[in-house]
């Protein structure tokens, strides 16, 4: 009876370990002298091939032959807590048998999943060219695969009574935030619709302001990129059958790091980084700030740059504004035109629209060229943005700024600026200060913004955020 | 409640009314300006870009004429077909006649709208203004251009001052320095425009008098406000033949000791030779021998300068912002340009050389 209680104890300390993790499996097994408990990921080993070897290891056990634990895939030592850890999260089966204190590990992985491919809308230079696929377990093992530690804890939640749903997030318990964890777990909880099954339908469930043009959540496929993050303390949110990952709490500047800055060399790595966030504000501003310049505030053109100005806006017969509608118009729907057609006709189509279309536009006298280079240089720095969400964003939030120049000028784009501003300072990811770390301002971070530092000099562990402050009741989501 | 605060707040950016539009597309940029005349009656020149065809520029000049300055812009306006639009403006030429007058009081509109380029710059030009407007064949550009780029050289040159009229008004305003303008001539053997030296000015007037090239750059050096390339040629005699020297500024520094009535201002400078065909500089002998020829003429040239700024009781150099600063009993002895015409003032130039070139 003492025998059957301690045991049961004994599954309940190792549940703990690993913070009871939903893909860990410990259970009961009877062996010659007395039980032993098996111990493994689920997601890292093939099970049905377990019971094979168990057999296998559990005849060579009755045979009494001598060091019958000795097998090609298994192997005995004695028992401690960190080997019992050390073996499980390198996805071995671990089985222990407390009656003689030795632990027994054997090997089945299942780590060759699906080729995974890189995924086609966040390329690297340098780094690994691998991307989640479409299996839950797969993707958790990618990760597990990068981090062999028993901090990292994944759980599951059922969602949607029709479909079902298996939505799993995962980050690391020692780094991540407590009450951002039970939040997410909350919001997930609080999902009551029958039918569930995308990943961005749960987003908008999961989003601080569903109304708000910036994104809240990363979205990658990378797991490079979920990893980097998990070590910062956040967490991932996947979806069945999807392969792009949640990654939240997050700040605006989090979609303007790329893996490329952490692969890449010092200098580089901070050059790109400004020049990501320099882009931001060319996609954003330069339309607007032409507009206002040609319509209202000639004078601050130098002499020799206002010549050619004024050569270019002569004869346009269109206002400034319908000028840039007809361009902007125009890039996007050969964007969009690209993005549908097949691999082998989309860069005739660029070029076509590109340079064939552009050049024609701009010879029949209906948008000045100095419009066509803004627009384009504008078009092109917002694809600079290593997020696809992010990138769309600037691509609509630019139009505002455009009809503001029109009406008023700088005064208008000042004022709509000042919106903007006003209203990324709101916004917040799981309850987290968006614009952090610039307000609330942390010196210690705030050079992380536009420099990429030597990886040895982040001493401290980054905690992306801060508790307390502002904190909003539950229910208040805009 | 909430809905009028936004409308209210929405409209409230209408009341925002000096950013009212003006497309750039319907106006036309005037990158040169000239005034002649006196109060109640100015004549203003306007040299405005025409767009033909569009690939390119032409400017041509519209007379106007009113009681201010600005009318006789919005004359000449009637005379264009796009508005005529100053903030481009680079360069305001005026006539002799015009500067008699208070540039302050003339050009009130340049400093009350927001709107001015106050990066132009004032220019003197000699006689009727005119001919001064227009493109002769050795110009080789643009007028305005023209004028842009001749008086850049000069800056350059120090021949006149880097000055433009945000500067010029502040100058004006100060009791203890005197405004000096490019002077501006029209050549006599090509019929061109070219810059002549500076204009002075007396108080907030032209005095009348001005000086020559030389003698403008001399004031640049007194004033410690010399250009990149400041350079002066003499003609060294030595055993009955003549070697022409020239001489750069290279670094130099002045001291002014001001007693009662009596300002004495030495002026040490280190100069680079530039040309000296007798050659043999790195003889010790030779070159405090040319260095004491240099000290000698420099400072004849300086005392001399000096005399004409007094005669024109000007004073561009600013002795009287030293006098207001520290010597507050001659400051207070009447008006600073008369104080100033009377005071003795001796300059002395003490010349070393440093920098002979790269052969001897």
């Amino acid at each position: 009876m003492d025998d059957v209680k301690s045991n049961d104890s004994l599954i309940l300390y190792i549940q703990n370990l690993f913070h009871d993790s939903a893909d860990l499996i410990v259970r009961k097994i009877t062996w010659k002298d007395g039980d032993g408990i098996i111990c493994f990921f689920s997601t890292m080993t093939e099970s049905s091939e377990v019971n094979k070897q168990i057999e296998i290891l559990r005849l060579r056990s009755i045979a009494e032959l001598p060091n019958w634990a000795g097998t090609a895939t298994s192997s005995v030592e004695a028992f401690s807590v960190p080997k019992l850890v050390n073996s499980v999260t390198n996805g071995f089966v671990a089985i222990f048998f407390p009656a003689t204190n030795l632990l027994m590990t054997i090997t089945i992985p299942s780590f060759e999943v699906r080729s995974t491919t890189e995924p086609t809308n966040e390329f690297v230079i340098r780094g690994p060219h691998e991307g989640f696929v479409e299996s839950i377990d797969k993707n958790i093992s990618l990760i597990r695969k990068h981090l062999p530690i028993p901090d990292l804890v994944r759980k599951d939640i059922l969602i949607g009574t029709d479909t079902n749903t298996k939505v799993t997030y995962v980050y690391i318990e020692s780094i991540a935030d407590k009450n951002v964890v039970n939040e997410v777990k909350t919001r997930l909880k609080n999902i009551d619709r029958s039918k569930i099954y995308s990943i961005g339908q749960i987003e908008d469930y999961l989003e601080d302001s569903v109304w708000s043009p910036f994104p809240q959540f990363l979205n990658t496929e990378r797991p490079d990129r979920a990893v980097a993050n998990l070590l910062e303390g956040k967490i991932v949110i996947f979806t069945d059958q999807s392969p792009s990952a949640l990654i939240a709490p997050v700040t605006f500047f989090s979609f303007y790091e790329s893996p490329d800055d952490f692969n890449g060399r010092v200098i580089v790595g901070s050059f790109f980084r400004m020049l990501r966030l320099f882009s931001f504000l060319i996609a954003v501003f330069l339309p607007a700030f032409y507009i206002a310049v040609v319509g209202f505030h000639s004078e601050i053109l130098p002499f020799d740059l206002s010549r050619k100005v004024k050569l270019a806006v002569e004869f346009i017969p269109y206002r400034p504004i319908i000028e840039a509608l007809i361009v902007e118009l125009f890039i996007e729907i050969i964007r969009e035109a690209t993005i549908r057609l097949p691999a082998p006709i989309g860069p005739t189509i660029g070029i076509v629209g590109g340079l064939v279309i552009g050049d024609a536009i701009v010879n029949a006298g209906l948008v000045s060229n100095l419009m066509v280079v803004v627009v384009a240089m504008t078009a092109i720095s917002s694809f600079v943005v290593p997020s696809v969400e992010m990138n769309t964003t600037i691509r609509i939030i630019r139009f505002p700024f455009m009809l503001a120049a029109t009406f008023f000028g700088f005064f208008g784009i000042a004022i709509l600026a000042l919106i903007l501003f006003i209203h990324l300072l709101n916004r917040s990811s799981l309850n987290q200060p968006y614009l952090s770390p610039v307000v609330p301002f942390d010196p210690s971070r705030f050079k992380n913004i536009f420099f990429r530092l030597p990886y040895y000099k982040n001493h401290k562990q980054q905690q992306t955020f801060k508790h307390g402050g502002g904190k909003r009741k539950k229910g208040d989501r805009n | 409640m909430k809905k009028i605060l936004l409308v209210s707040i929405a409209c409230s950016l209408l009341l925002a009314g000096c950013w009212d539009e003006r497309l750039y597309k319907d106006i036309t940029i005037v990158p040169l300006m000239g005034y002649d005349g006196e109060p109640g009656k100015w004549t203003g020149y306007f040299t405005h870009a025409v767009v033909a065809n569009p690939d390119s520029i032409s400017f041509s000049t519209v007379e106007g004429s009113g009681v201010s300055i600005e009318e006789a812009r919005l004359d000449a306006n009637r005379k264009t077909s796009e508005s005529l639009d100053p903030t481009q403006v680079l360069v305001v030429l005026l006539s002799t006649k015009a500067v008699k007058t208070d540039l302050l009081e003339t050009f009130d509109i340049a400093y009350r709208m927001p709107r001015t380029r106050l990066s132009s710059r004032f220019v003197v030009v000699e006689g009727d203004l005119a001919p001064f407007m227009e493109k002769t064949e050795k110009m080789g550009k643009e007028v305005p251009d023209y004028y842009d780029e001749t008086l850049n050289t000069a800056i350059f040159a120090s021949i006149i001052p880097d000055e433009d009229i945000q500067l010029a008004v502040r100058l004006l305003l100060d009791e203890g320095i005197d405004l000096q303008l490019p002077y501006v001539k029209m050549s006599e053997t090509t019929g061109t425009p070219e810059v002549a030296g500076v204009a002075l000015f007396s108080d907030k007037v032209f005095s009348g008098h001005t000086l020559d090239t030389k003698e403008s750059t001399i004031i640049q050096i007194l004033k410690k406000k010399p250009g990149d390339e400041t350079m002066f040629t003499f003609e060294w005699e030595k055993e009955g033949k003549k070697y022409p020297v020239t001489v750069g500024l290279v670094k130099y520094n002045k001291k002014w000791n001001i007693k009662d009535s009596k300002i004495n201002a030495a002026y040490k400078m280190k100069v680079q030779v530039n040309e000296f065909a007798y050659n043999h500089l790195d003889e010790e002998k030779k070159r405090k021998e040319l260095e004491g020829f240099l000290s000698k003429e420099l400072t004849n040239d300086f005392n001399e300068v000096i005399k004409k700024l007094q005669e024109a009781k000007s004073d561009p150099v600013g002795f009287g912002r030293t006098v207001r600063a520290f010597h507050p009993h001659l400051w207070k002895k009447g008006k600073w340009q008369d104080t100033f015409s009377e005071l003795d003032i001796n300059v002395k130039v003490d010349v070393e050389i440093t920098r002979t070139g790269i052969i001897n």
